[in-house]
């Protein structure tokens, strides 16, 4: 076993931010929310693209883009409070995943057309977008049961 | 974890140097947006871990978002060379990681990579500045070893597990040697861990 060396250390960060000056906390947030707020428009339209991209993939039932057109959106709609949109975004990420163990194309449809019915309600938290989340969760736990033996 | 930092901090990034790192461009630009709110001058923006690290080579910066999941060189193997390859002050340089879906395969990456923090998705301006702040006020020590090179993952050291010898030379050894002074008498022991009324 090696030993491992180990050191305190200050860095420039630390320094600089010790100094004197700056802004309070609440002006440096009603900042980056205001900044924030004015990217959102042309983010959603972002999603919307990356989501015909995926629709096509699904269409064509190219595998590799799948999680990769999902990913993205997580991305993107990760900097903005979207709602159900996220979760379900997520999910369709855990079961394309490469480490997922089953694919199951009619799966991966259902959480495509589910992001779609979310994003064009503009994410907002209704009852039908709890119950698409909650077919999603469905979906998921039964391919997870697929792998279990027995 | 989540809460916001105090609206009474204040914090100061003027004269800090930033370097954002993202293959998405939207991406990129959202974060540049949020950083500069926080008050952030000089951001230095990169499409890929290749030209960050180029960047790097040349000039030192106070502070790194990167995000995980990047062609050529992602976000873990960006940091690993940061804290393996380059000198210091440079591979001290405090790292936020960002991910949005971490996949499995990743989880080890992500803990044994050498990021200050790996903060998921979604992420608000709030989270983000109490990392920056915790940052500042980090008092972890930095840590090298065949396996790892980084920010002491360990929040709390409660010193190596019980049997195992320590690998540090600051961790104590479990054998209890023979005493080489002499006992305290009671009443110097009472003093240490009684509470005394104190007159104000």
């Amino acid at each position: 076993m090696t030993e491992a060396k180990t050191f305190r250390y200050k860095t420039n960060l630390a320094r600089k931010m010790s100094a004197p000056g700056g802004r309070s906390v609440d002006e440096a947030l009603g900042a980056a929310d205001r900044a924030l707020s004015s990217h959102r428009e042309a983010a959603m339209q972002g999603l919307a693209v990356i989501l015909t991209r995926l629709e096509a993939a699904c269409a064509a039932q190219r595998r590799p883009d799948i999680y990769e057109q999902a990913a993205a959106l997580l991305d993107l709609s990760g900097f903005f409070e979207t709602g159900p949109l996220h979760p379900a975004i997520f999910s369709l990420c855990e079961i394309s995943d490469q480490g997922a163990a089953v694919w199951d194309w009619p799966s991966v449809d259902v959480h495509v057309r589910a992001i779609r019915r979310i994003l064009n309600s503009e994410c907002r938290d209704t009852d039908e977008s709890r119950l698409l989340l909650e077919g999603l969760v469905a979906v998921r736990q039964s391919l997870q049961n697929r792998t279990r033996p027995g | 974890m989540s809460r916001s930092p105090r609206s009474s901090t204040r914090v100061n990034l003027e004269h800090a140097s930033v370097l954002l790192i993202d293959d998405n461009p939207q991406a990129l630009d959202i974060l540049s947006s949020v950083v500069q709110g926080f008050g952030v001058r000089e951001q230095i923006r990169c499409g890929s871990a290749l030209e960050a690290s180029g960047i790097l080579k040349r000039r030192m910066v106070d502070l790194i978002l990167v995000d995980c999941a990047m062609p050529q060189m992602d976000g873990y193997d960006f940091i690993r060379w940061l804290r393996r390859e380059t000198s210091q002050p440079t591979c001290l340089t405090p790292v936020i990681m960002l991910t949005g879906h971490a996949a499995p395969s990743n989880v080890h990456k992500s803990r044994d990579c050498g990021a200050s923090f790996v903060v998921a998705k979604p992420i608000t301006p709030g989270v983000l500045l109490q990392r920056i702040l915790w940052l500042a006020s980090d008092e972890r020590e930095f840590v090298k070893s065949e396996s790892y090179v980084g920010p002491d993952r360990r929040v709390r050291n409660f010193g190596p597990p019980l049997g195992v010898p320590g690998r540090r030379a600051g961790d104590l050894s479990a054998h209890v040697g023979a005493a080489v002074e002499a006992n305290m008498d009671q009443a110097s022991i009472d003093t240490l861990i009684k509470p005394r009324r104190v007159a104000l």
